[in-house]
C-alpha cells in the first residue's frame, strides 16, 4: 500500500454489506490533495456509504482506507477533517449560530477561532440575518448553509459533502460552488457527491464515478468525456448518461462475487495505486 | 477532558433551550409543593361561621341543648377558621346562615323517645363546612347527649370502668415506630414513583433519541475520539438533568413541610393526615439528618433510571426504543408503586426484581433500623452490580453500527 504525500485520500477496493445489500463491492480512488473531487452515481450507488466510511462513522467489510496517511476514525483527523451529510441537520429549537459553534468545540477548536470563522462565514454566504434565528425557523436551503459552515470550519484540510448543493437556491448554489472553490484555491481538500451536473462542470477537476458499489471509472472530467462519448455528442452530462447505461444496476450479494477482485479501473485513469 | 465538556455543554444547552424541559425538571417540585400546601390553601378559602340556635328548656335541671352548645363552642375555641355564634331564638338567623338549632323541647324528647332531635341548615356545598355540620358537629351533640343523660341512668361503677386511656407500655412504642415507617413508606414510594415517570422523558430530551431524531449523531460520531467519550458524556448530562429534577421535588416537599408548620394549621382538624397529603414527607422525616437519606435515594433512584433509559435507548432503533423506554419505564414504576401501596414491608422475591426496590429498601433500612433486617443493605451491592453490568453491556452497544444509522 502506497501512502503517498501527494494524496489526501486513498481508498482502495473497500467492500461493506448491509444485511442483505451489498453497498460497496470494490470502490477505489484517490483523491489529490488541494483538489476537487466528485463522487457520482444513481441513486444507491454507494456514495453516502463511502463518505461515512472515509468520516469514521462505519467501518468497511473489506479494503482500505487511508486520509491523511492515516486510517479513518483516528483521533489526529478531528478537526481536520469536516463531513456534511445528506440529510440536513442540526438541533430545532437553538440557533444558527449555535448549531455551527457548539459541533466546532466539540471537534476541540479554539473558541476564538470559532468565532472569528463563523463570522466570516455567516457573512460570506450572506446569512448574518440568521444568526439568532432558531434553527427550525430556517428554511430548507438556509439549514443547509448553516451544515456547511459548520462543515468548513471542522474540516480544516480535508471537507467530504455529501451533495452540497442539493435544495439550494439557484444563488445560494452558485455562492456555494464559488466559496468550494476558494476554499479549494486555499489548499483545502474537497471530495462532494453529487447529481448536478452544473457543479461538476464549473466546480471539480476530478471525477470517480460509482455504480453499484464500484468505481467503473476515475479521473479528470475530459478523461471521462473521451472515454464515454464519440466525438459528435461531447458533454459531460452525455458521457455521464452513457456511463451509467452501460452498467445496469445489480445491487444484490448474488452478483457480488465476481467483484471481490475490486480492481481499479487504471487503463482509463492513468493512475494506479 | 476537553471534548467531554464540550458534549456535556452541548446537550445541556440543547436540553435547556426547550421550554417543555423546564416543566419536567421542576414539575414533580412544584406539584409536591402544592399537594403539600393544600390544606393552607383550603382553609383559607374556608371561614365558617356556625350559629348554634339554643332554644331548649330542658327538664328539671338536665339541658342538653346547652350542655352541647358549650361543648361545641369549647371545641372550636382554637379554630381560627370556625367561628360559633351563640343565638337563643331561630328567628334571629337568616336563611342563608349555617344553623344547629336545638327546639324547645330537644331535652323533653330526648328523655321521652330517646331520639334526640336536632336540627342543621346550610345552603354551603363546601365539603369542609358539610363535613363539620353532618359529621363533626353530630358527633359533638351525641357526645353532649350522652355526657348528660348517663350519669342519671347508669350506675356510678359502671361509669368510672369506662377505658380512659389505653394502657401504656413498651409495646405502643414499637407500634408507633411501625405507624410510622407505614406513613413514610407512602411518601418514599410516591416520590420514587412520580420521579421515575417524569424522567423517563428527561431521558427522551437529554439522550440518544433525540440526537438521532434530529439525525446529529452521525456528525458528533465522526468527530468523538472515543465512543465511550460520547457514552460518559451522555451519562453526566442526564445525572445533571435529573439531580435538577430530584431536588425540586426535595424542595417542594420541604416547601410544603415548613409552609404547615408555620401556617399554625390544626392539620388535626382539617383532616390532613389521610388522603393526598401522607404523599408528601412528613416533618420528622424532611426536618432531620434523616433528611439527606431521602436526597441520597432520590439520586439513587434517578440514576438508576437513567442507566434503564440510556440502555433501551442504545439497544433499540429510534421508533421503537421511543415507545419501549416510556412503556417500560411506566410499567416498572407503576408495578413498584402498587405493591408498595398494598404491603410496603414486602420481602416477596419476584417484586425485588424490580431495581426501584433496591434503593427504597435501603431508604427504609436506614430511616427504620429496628423495623428492617441490616442485611437489607445488600441491595447496594445488588445496585453497584448492576451499574457495573450495565456500563459493560452499553459500552458493546455502543460500538454497533445499527446504532448509529438507525
Ligand atoms: N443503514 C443501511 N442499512 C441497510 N442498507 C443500507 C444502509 N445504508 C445504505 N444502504 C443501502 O446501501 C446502498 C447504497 O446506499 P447509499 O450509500 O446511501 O447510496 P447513494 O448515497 O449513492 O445514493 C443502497 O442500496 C442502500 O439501500
Ligand atoms: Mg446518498
Amino acid at each position: 500500500m502506497q501512502s503517498n504525500q501527494e494524496f489526501a485520500l486513498i481508498i482502495h477496493n473497500v467492500h461493506k454489506h448491509f444485511r442483505n445489500v451489498q453497498a460497496l463491492r470494490g470502490a477505489s480512488f484517490l483523491v489529490e490533495k488541494g483538489t476537487i473531487h466528485a463522487l457520482l452515481g444513481p441513486n444507491g450507488a454507494g456514495k453516502t456509504t463511502l463518505l461515512r466510511i472515509i468520516a469514521g462513522i462505519i467501518k468497511p467489510d473489506y479494503g482500505q482506507v487511508i486520509a491523511f496517511n492515516m486510517p479513518p476514525g483516528s483521533p489526529e483527523l478531528i478537526g481536520l477533517m469536516g463531513y456534511m451529510t445528506q440529510n440536513t441537520v442540526g438541533y430545532q429549537n437553538i440557533t444558527a449560530w449555535k448549531n455551527v459553534t457548539l459541533f466546532a468545540e466539540i471537534a476541540g477548536i479554539d473558541k476564538q477561532m470559532i468565532n472569528e470563522k463563523t463570522e466570516y462565514l455567516f457573512s460570506e454566504l450572506e446569512i448574518m440575518n440568521l444568526k439568532s434565528r432558531k434553527f427550525k425557523e430556517l428554511s430548507g436551503g438556509e439549514k443547509r448553509t448553516v451544515n456547511l459552515i459548520r462543515t468548513i470550519i471542522i474540516g480544516d484540510k480535508l471537507l467530504l459533502l455529501d451533495e452540497p448543493t442539493a435544495g439550494l437556491d439557484l444563488e445560494r448554489a452558485a455562492k456555494v460552488r464559488k466559496l468550494i472553490q476558494k476554499l479549494s484555491k486555499e489548499g483545502r481538500t474537497i471530495l462532494l457527491s453529487s447529481h448536478i451536473v452544473t457543479d461538476l462542470e464549473n466546480l471539480s477537476q476530478y471525477i470517480t464515478i460509482l455504480h453499484s458499489g464500484k468505481t467503473i471509472f476515475t479521473g479528470t472530467k475530459e478523461q471521462a468525456i473521451d472515454t464515454f462519448t464519440t466525438d459528435e455528442k461531447r458533454s459531460l452530462e452525455n458521457a455521464l448518461l452513457n456511463a451509467f447505461d452501460n452498467n445496469p444496476s445489480q445491487n444484490n450479494l448474488n452478483s457480488a462475487e465476481e467483484t471481490q477482485e475490486g480492481q481499479l479501473h487504471s487503463e482509463k485513469t492513468g493512475k494506479s495505486i | 477532558m476537553s471534548q467531554l465538556i464540550a458534549l456535556i455543554k452541548k446537550d445541556l444547552h440543547v436540553t435547556l433551550s426547550q421550554r417543555a424541559v423546564w416543566f419536567v425538571l421542576i414539575g414533580p417540585g412544584l406539584f409536591i409543593a402544592m399537594l403539600g400546601l393544600t390544606p393552607i390553601l383550603f382553609s383559607n378559602t374556608v371561614n365558617v361561621t356556625i350559629y348554634i340556635v339554643n332554644e331548649d328548656v330542658g327538664v328539671n335541671n338536665i339541658n342538653i341543648g346547652t350542655n352541647a352548645t358549650i361543648l361545641i363552642t369549647n371545641y372550636f375555641m382554637n379554630d381560627k377558621t370556625v367561628t360559633i355564634k351563640t343565638v337563643n331564638n331561630i328567628s334571629k338567623t337568616t336563611l342563608e346562615e349555617n344553623i344547629v338549632w336545638f327546639p324547645k323541647n330537644f331535652t323533653e324528647v330526648a328523655l321521652n323517645t330517646s331520639v334526640a332531635i336536632f336540627y342543621v341548615r346550610t345552603t354551603s356545598s363546601d365539603t369542609y363546612t358539610r363535613q363539620l355540620l353532618f359529621a363533626l358537629i353530630p358527633q359533638l351533640v351525641d357526645q353532649a347527649v350522652k355526657m348528660t343523660l348517663l350519669p342519671k341512668e347508669q350506675p356510678r361503677a359502671q361509669l368510672e370502668q369506662l377505658p380512659v386511656q389505653t394502657p401504656t407500655g413498651i409495646k405502643v412504642k414499637d407500634e408507633l415506630e411501625y405507624e410510622r415507617a407505614y406513613q413514610a413508606s407512602f411518601s418514599i414510594g410516591y416520590a420514587i414513583f412520580l420521579l421515575s415517570i417524569m424522567l423517563g422523558s428527561v431521558g427522551r430530551i437529554g439522550g440518544f433519541t433525540r440526537d438521532k431524531n434530529e439525525d446529529v449523531l452521525e456528525i458528533i460520531v465522526s468527530m468523538v475520539k472515543d465512543k465511550k467519550v460520547l457514552l460518559i458524556s451522555k451519562v453526566i448530562t442526564n445525572l445533571i438533568l435529573t439531580t435538577i429534577t430530584a431536588l425540586s421535588y426535595v424542595i417542594g416537599a420541604l416547601i410544603a413541610v415548613i409552609g404547615l408548620k408555620y401556617s399554625e394549621i390544626d392539620t388535626t382538624t382539617q383532616g390532613t393526615n389521610d388522603g393526598l397529603s401522607t404523599l408528601v414527607f412528613s416533618q420528622e422525616l424532611l426536618l432531620s439528618p434523616k433528611g439527606l437519606v431521602i436526597v441520597a435515594t432520590l439520586f439513587i433512584t434517578t440514576s438508576l433510571i437513567v442507566v434503564i433509559s440510556l440502555l433501551i435507548q442504545l439497544w433499540l432503533p429510534k421508533e421503537t426504543g421511543e415507545r419501549a423506554e416510556s412503556l417500560i419505564i411506566l410499567v416498572i414504576a407503576f408495578f413498584f408503586f402498587f405493591s408498595v401501596i398494598s404491603d410496603p414491608f414486602t420481602t416477596t422475591f419476584i417484586l425485588l426484581i424490580n431495581p426501584l426496590y433496591w434503593p427504597y429498601k435501603i431508604c427504609m433500612t436506614a430511616l427504620f433500623p429496628d423495623i428492617f433486617s441490616p442485611w437489607t443493605y445488600l441491595y447496594g451491592v445488588l445496585i453497584i452490580a448492576f451499574y457495573v453490568v450495565s456500563a459493560i453491556i452499553a459500552s458493546k452497544l455502543i460500538m454497533r453500527e445499527q446504532f448509529i444509522l438507525h
